[in-house]
């Protein structure tokens, strides 16, 4: 056998072996072609979005129950959380519904990214709800503190000894802490309720952490103001202690 | 003879007069209670609604006439406006308890 033969068989086997091969391929599924994993990736994406879009569901449910439990929300924001909350849940339902009939993990992909990007429920819904129920207490404390200044001024007009400037200066600084809690607070519901869903994830957490800022400073501004009221208050009990003890 | 029916007119007179007063006195002890708990509700109102200035404006006027400040004692004097006041701090601590936040947005999405 001759080295000419020799070469001749290699060459041979190795045109057969590329013939099986580019046979194969053309044979192999779309997926498997353009490098997609199979049908166990399909599986495995269709259950990580459908768990996504599961637990989504649940936290809505349990949005609809806080939402229902926060009485002091206004009326026009209740509505209008009450109809996102809806909305939601019959939308990712239905994303639901057409993730389990997706046939390739890119559609999947992309029911994946609408999940988070066309509902935002932990970006943007939830913060929602749970700010306007804060916002709404936050204006409710400072209506009542305002009646609760009212009150203490009307006491100490009547309680010379109770009438000191420490007192006044603490009910102006009550004052002045309602003030600045509205301020704070003030539009804030209505661009709240305004902020929408979308891909840029950044830019609606960055909204939502402003509203969330001005609601705690708001909180901040209305301790300050109870605890101003609340000296008042014993300054006032002590002096009415003091009185009585003597007369 | 006129004399007489004179003095006996004057005397029906007083009786009946006698008889105004002591209605007047009865009807009013028998309504001190009732009186008193509309008048203790009534100022109980004000003080808890917007605790301005009828309530204690009316306390002030009032102050001379040791009735009414019996009457109010019950509810609208020191004690009551201040447990008024007590209670009203109370729900803006509970108001601002509830505004406490329970969830951080989650970057999730």
């Amino acid at each position: 056998m001759s080295l000419r033969t020799m070469t001749l068989r290699t060459r041979l086997s190795a045109a057969a072996v590329g013939a099986v091969f580019a046979v194969g391929a053309a044979a192999l599924p779309a997926h498997a072609a353009s490098g997609e994993p199979g049908a166990a990736a399909l599986t495995a994406a269709k259950a990580k979005v459908t768990d996504g879009l599961t637990d989504r569901l649940s936290t809505l449910t349990e949005l609809q129950t806080r939402l229902a439990g926060a009485k002091d929300v206004p009326d026009a924001a209740r509505g209008t959380l009450t109809s996102l909350l809806s909305s939601d849940i019959s939308g990712l339902t239905a994303l639901k519904t057409k993730v389990a009939g997706e046939t390739t993990v890119a559609a999947v992909r992309a029911d994946g990214k609408a999940m988070v990007d066309d509902f935002r429920v932990y970006l943007l819904v939830a913060p929602k709800v749970h700010l306007t129920h804060a916002l709404a207490a936050e204006n409710d404390a400072a209506a009542k503190l305002t009646k609760v200044h009212d009150a203490l001024a009307e006491r100490l007009a009547k309680d010379p000894a109770a009438d000191t400037q420490a007192n006044k200066d603490l009910l102006a600084d009550l004052t002045g802490q309602v003030k600045a809690a509205d301020a704070a607070i003030d539009g804030k519901e209505q661009a709240l309720l305004a902020l929408q869903p979308g891909p840029d994830g950044k830019a609606i957490s960055a909204s939502v952490k402003d509203i969330s800022a001005a609601a705690k400073t708001a909180r901040e501004d209305l301790r300050k103001a109870v605890a101003d009221a609340k000296k008042v208050r014993d300054a006032i009990k002590s002096t009415g202690t003091k009185g009585g003890s003597q007369g | 003879m006129k004399s007489r029916i004179a003095s006996a007119l004057a005397v029906l007179a007083c009786v009946a007069a006698l008889a105004a007063c002591s209605g007047k006195g009865s009807s009013g002890s028998g309504t001190t209670s009732p009186a008193g708990a509309g008048v203790s509700s009534s100022s109980t109102a004000p003080a808890g609604t917007t605790g301005t200035g009828t309530g204690t404006g009316g306390a002030a006027n009032a102050a001379p006439s040791t009735d009414t400040r019996a009457v109010r004692s019950g509810s609208a004097e020191p004690d009551g406006d201040l447990s008024s006041l007590d209670q009203q701090l109370s729900a803006v601590d509970g108001a601002l308890s509830s505004a406490e936040p329970t969830h951080t947005a989650d970057d999730n999405g």
